[in-house]
């Protein structure tokens, strides 16, 4: 290249025809003589083939995280938008440049989806004024908070240029001391904020910056409580007043995940501050939380120890420990009273004092021995079998509790032998414990065969052990039998599942008919036997379970509730509607009566509601999904979206069949803006609030306007369902009667045959479905004022003719009447 | 954060214990997945469930060297996997509420023809080497650079605009342009280079 050669300017301009005549000609001349530049010249080509697919994809991902496919801005108020240096839930960062002082800043802009109801606006600002009030070396200072042009909020704050905790740590490969010397400021620096009423509530290492100079900054304050409001601020003490639980899951504490808004405190950043040092330390956080898997998720925070620290050695690493279980206690009470009571401990740990937190103590040997052997398995072999240890252990933990069962029972026949009692549990614990270890020896590197062990393998063997080890217990071979079912099922192995639960199940109807064990197998098996299509099996065992249930527990009880919802699910596929119905209306019952029910309860009133339009009680059904709306506010923030979004659908379209058409619309409307913005085009979730408008439409007289939603709901349909979905019958007959409206009736007959079509080929199913098509058939031929053929229409939609009516169809579709073909219209084997 | 190929990430997943492998394997090809199982009719929940499992199938097959790249590329190995994953998620749905709530549910029995289940699977696959070749590039550049670069790519700006709202000369804009589609070309070819 020499300084001659052309820039890529001119290349993308020859290739683009920008250029032509001399000029054109010169550089062409110029990129066949000179070798570099004819590379470059290709290259220039090829590039431009490109620049389509990646404007695609970068429109996307903007579409995709800001909710509205804004492109950044290059002016924010006073600030000069340099690039986006990161995106959060609520915002996107971007580094900035201010002209006076001048300097660079960082400029938090609030997403354009947000701040409809003035909510997350109302946490912005308030996040500016929070942070105003922190002044401390390792805390971002706020400089500015206001409008940007297009009326979105903005904050200004330092620019810090550095990583993410998690990342410097990684980076530096700083020895323990100097993580918990760092650790330390960020610890000190939170409890100057607690000092002055404000807590974080979102701690985690993506909100601490470490500057080049290994300086920590907290920052996003943006979720923090205020403790004591300001003058003239009556209701600043908690941002998440509707009780929203805001956070970010690993890091959240019990309190915080189980939405107990009141008991969040400056012990909930302790419990979060706690999680980080583990993180710090190990590199690991201290449970296995599954993003995804939120209720697990949940129950691990709410239930399960942390795991031991690695990563650190020697005396450090116990009192390391120490002190992160004191700060992770489950209760509030039992943890650090403040972060500085924390950075206290932890100051004395660098400086050779003794620390205030006491080890933790395992309350129970047998958990701790499945624990050990997990965490071996875990080291030699892989990702799955991780899944399946889990699975295992949880069954195993099940097992345990089933075996309290089980002793309690014995412990009741031999109330006045303690001593036989005693050597009994002795004798059954001795068993499982030797079962488990021989399960788990196989991976063992010690024992096994040092390399990966199949889920099948290990269950296998399971199985195995149990027939050779357990002949001489049936009723603890029974327990074995059905958690080994159990995983068989939970890994998807339902047949395989099905054959253990069936032998577990007839071993206990033998030895312990009407016990609670028997429940628990006969629920797992009509589980199983439900998954497998045996629904009249599914039926019959659910029912034993649930009488037995019913005489022995309390109706309360959480496994009364999740049977009844199985036994719903089953009489609804068996086509009972009225007993589905009623254990449903039964679970709600007791749903509502039981505070730990409320995570389900908005599930079950869904349910409830579903029932109730399908038999067109739609009124009835509308007060049972507004209950699941305010139930579902409990709950964590992002189930808590997508199930206010479902339920907010639901009400809509109930609201509209019942004739509620204001309100039906506006939900539908924001539900339809919702899921347009969310999901991939043409997805099947779009078409339901498509149907709600275009019945709302329909019902303020206004067809053309209904059509339109429905043309568009029908392609979505058609492209995605099997082409005789009942979803798909609903829209046909929708749009056939929106077109007969507008008294197009060749269009709106051929739309209602191909709707009553699908109906009619599941009569049982579809008595009310079939019997509207039929009307609506009636009304399109008496308005073509063919009055045979309404009055056969009728009949059916009547249901005084068979409302089978295929062949009917087709004759009608043909123009035949069924007496001019001599064609019945009945089907076979009636009169 | 370091720019791997896929022979080394893949190579690297071999190592039980190497989480951030994982973690590398996991960031570059979750999202097609995920996309791919929310066209077929998936929630997002189950679209990330569909996620998990392909990929930790994957990796297994992987490890026991059954992967075979004479057998297929990459990405419809992936794909194969993917759709088995996603079909029986969809069919698991049958025991769970549909939206309009009913007990026994209404999931939709959908029609896959397997040609427009693949041609979607092959957009998302050509999407995500795109936006992770971009996310790189970004890491390698100057901001400005890039800046430049999104305003006259995805903005779709005249060069001569953009050089005025960053105040640099329009062949810096041209440069960027260019320097950085040849360098996504560059990533793109190494992106499912297999040994």
């Amino acid at each position: 290249m020499s300084a001659d050669c052309p820039d890529f300017d001119a290349f993308e301009r020859l290739v683009t025809g920008e250029l032509s005549g001399p000029e054109s000609d010169a550089i062409s001349l110029h990129a066949s003589t000179c070798a570099e530049c004819g590379r470059r010249l290709g290259a220039v080509r090829e590039n431009l083939d490109d620049v389509g697919p990646l404007q695609r994809v970068m429109r996307r991902r903007a579409a995709g995280t800001d909710a509205a496919g804004v492109a950044a801005p290059t002016q924010v108020g006073p600030f000069r938008i340099i690039d986006e240096i990161g995106r959060g839930g609520m915002g996107v960062v971007y580094r900035a440049e201010q002209a006076n002082p001048r300097r660079h800043v960082a400029v938090k802009l609030l997403h354009p989806g947000f701040g409809t109801d003035g909510r997350f606006e109302r946490m912005f600002q308030r996040e500016a004024h929070v942070l105003a009030r922190l002044a401390h070396s390792d805390i971002a200072v706020v400089h500015e908070a206001g409008k940007a042009a297009d009326g979105r909020s903005f904050l200004a704050m330092e620019l810090v240029t550095g990583r993410p905790l998690d990342e410097y740590v990684e980076h530096a490969a700083l020895p323990p001391a100097s993580k918990l010397a760092l650790f330390l400021r960020i610890c000190r620096a939170v409890a100057y904020a607690h000092q002055r009423g404000v807590i974080h509530r979102d701690l985690k290492p993506s909100n601490v910056l470490i500057s080049d100079a290994g300086e920590p900054k907290v920052l996003d304050f943006g979720l923090a409580k205020l403790l004591e409001p300001d003058e003239g601020e009556t209701n600043a003490t908690v941002l998440a007043e509707d009780g929203r639980i805001q956070g970010t899951l690993p890091y959240m504490s019990p309190e915080q995940v189980q939405g107990r808004i009141t008991e969040i405190d400056v012990r909930s950043d302790v419990y979060s501050l706690g999680v980080i040092l583990h993180e710090l330390l190990s590199g690991k956080l201290p449970y296995p939380i599954d993003r995804r898997r939120l209720a697990d998720s949940a129950r691990t925070i709410c239930e399960a120890p942390p795991q031991r620290l690695t990563g650190v050695d020697g005396s450090l690493r116990v009192e390391a420990e120490a002190i992160i279980r004191k700060a992770m206690e489950k209760e509030p009470d039992c943890r650090y009273s403040s972060a500085a009571a924390m950075a206290d401990d932890i100051h004395r740990l660098l400086t050779g004092q003794p620390i205030l937190a006491r080890p933790p103590t395992f309350s129970y040997q047998f958990r701790k021995l499945v624990g050990r052997h997990r965490i071996a398995a875990l080291a030699t072999t892989a990702a799955l079998i991780l899944l399946v240890g889990l699975s295992v252990y949880m069954s195993i933990l099940y097992a345990e509790a089933r075996s309290n069962l089980i002793r309690a029972t014995k412990a009741e026949a031999l109330a006045n032998d303690e001593a036989a009692r005693a050597r009994h549990e002795a004798d059954v614990s001795g068993q499982i414990r030797d079962f488990l270890v021989g399960i788990f020896r196989v991976s063992d590197p010690d024992v096994g065969r040092g390399g990966t062990v199949t889920a099948r393998e290990l269950l296998d063997r399971a199985a195995e052990n149990v027939e050779r080890q357990m002949s001489a217990n049936p009723l603890l071979k029974a327990e074995l039998i059905d958690v080994i079912g159990d995983v068989y099922a939970s890994l998807g192995l339902y047949e395989e599942g099905e054959k253990h639960l069936r032998r577990a199940y007839d071993a206990r109807r033998s030895l312990i008919p009407d016990s609670l064990e028997l429940a628990a197998t006969a629920t797992s098996l009509g589980e199983v036997d439900k998954r497998l299509g045996r629904l009249d099996a599914a039926n019959e065992e659910l029912q034993l379970a649930m009488s037995i249930m019913r005489r022995h527990r309390g109706r309360e009880d959480l496994h009364v509730m999740g049977l009844l919802r199985s036994l719903a699910e089953v009489q609804a596929d068996r086509g009972d509607a009225a007993g589905a119905e009623a254990t449903m209306r039964e679970m709600v019952a007791l749903l509502r009566t039981d505070p730990s029910g409320r995570y389900a309860l908005p599930g079950a009133l869904n349910a409830l509601a579903g029932m109730l339009a399908d038999r067109e009680a739609f009124a009835e059904g509308i007060p049972f999904l507004r209950e699941a709306i305010e139930a579902s506010r409990e709950m964590h923030l992002t189930v808590r979206e997508m199930l206010l979004d479902k339920l907010e659908g639901n009400v809509a379209w109930l609201l509209a069949n019942a004739g509620e058409l204001d309100e039906a619309e506006e939900k539908a409307e924001r539900v339809l803006k919702g899921r347009r913005l969310r999901l991939p085009e043409m997805h099947p979730d779009i078409a339901t609030p498509l149907v709600t408008m275009a019945l709302i439409q329909l019902r303020r007289g206004k067809p053309e306007a209904a059509e339109r939603f429905l043309r568009e709901a029908l392609a979505i349909r058609e492209l995605r369902l099997a082409a005789n979905h009942p979803d798909i019958a609903e829209t046909q007959g929708l749009l056939g009667q929106a077109l007969l409206e507008q008294s197009r009736l060749d269009e709106a007959e051929s739309m209602l045959l191909a709707s009553y079509r699908i109906f009619a080929k599941e009569p049982e199913r579809n008595g009310i479905p079939v019997a509207r098509a039929a009307d609506r058939l009636a009304a399109c031929c008496a308005k073509a004022g063919r009055s045979e053929e309404a009055g056969r229409w009728q009949r059916i939609a009547a249901g005084e003719s068979p409302p089978s009516g295929l062949s009917a169809t087709l004759e009608i579709d043909t123009g035949e009447s069924p007496a001019s073909t001599g064609r019945d219209t009945k089907r076979p084997g009636e009169r | 954060m370091e720019w791997l190929t896929t022979s080394t990430i893949l190579a690297s997943l071999r190592d039980f214990n190497n989480q951030a492998a994982w973690d590398r394997f996991v960031g570059r090809f979750r999202i097609p997945i995920t996309r791919f199982a929310q066209s077929v009719g998936l929630t997002e929940i189950d679209s990330d469930d569909v996620a998990q499992e392909t990929l930790v199938a994957f990796v297994e097959q992987y490890r026991r060297g059954d992967f075979d790249r004479e057998r297929g590329r990459l990405s419809q190995w992936i794909f194969g996997i993917a759709y088995r994953k996603a079909l029986h998620e969809r069919r698991n749905k049958l025991r769970r509420p549909a939206e309009l709530g009913s007990a026994a549910g209404h999931e939709p029995d959908r029609v896959d023809d397997s040609d427009r289940l693949s041609a979607i699977w092959d957009r998302e696959w050509e999407e995500n080497v795109l936006a992770q070749c971009l996310d790189q590039v970004q890491r390698e550049v100057k901001p400005q650079t890039f800046r430049a670069f999104e305003l006259v790519v995805r903005e779709a700006l005249p060069a001569a605009r953009v050089a005025e709202m960053l105040g640099v000369e329009i062949k810096l804009v041209y440069n960027a342009k260019h320097r950085i589609l040849q360098r996504v070309r560059e990533l793109r070819a190494e992106y499912e280079s297999l040994p």
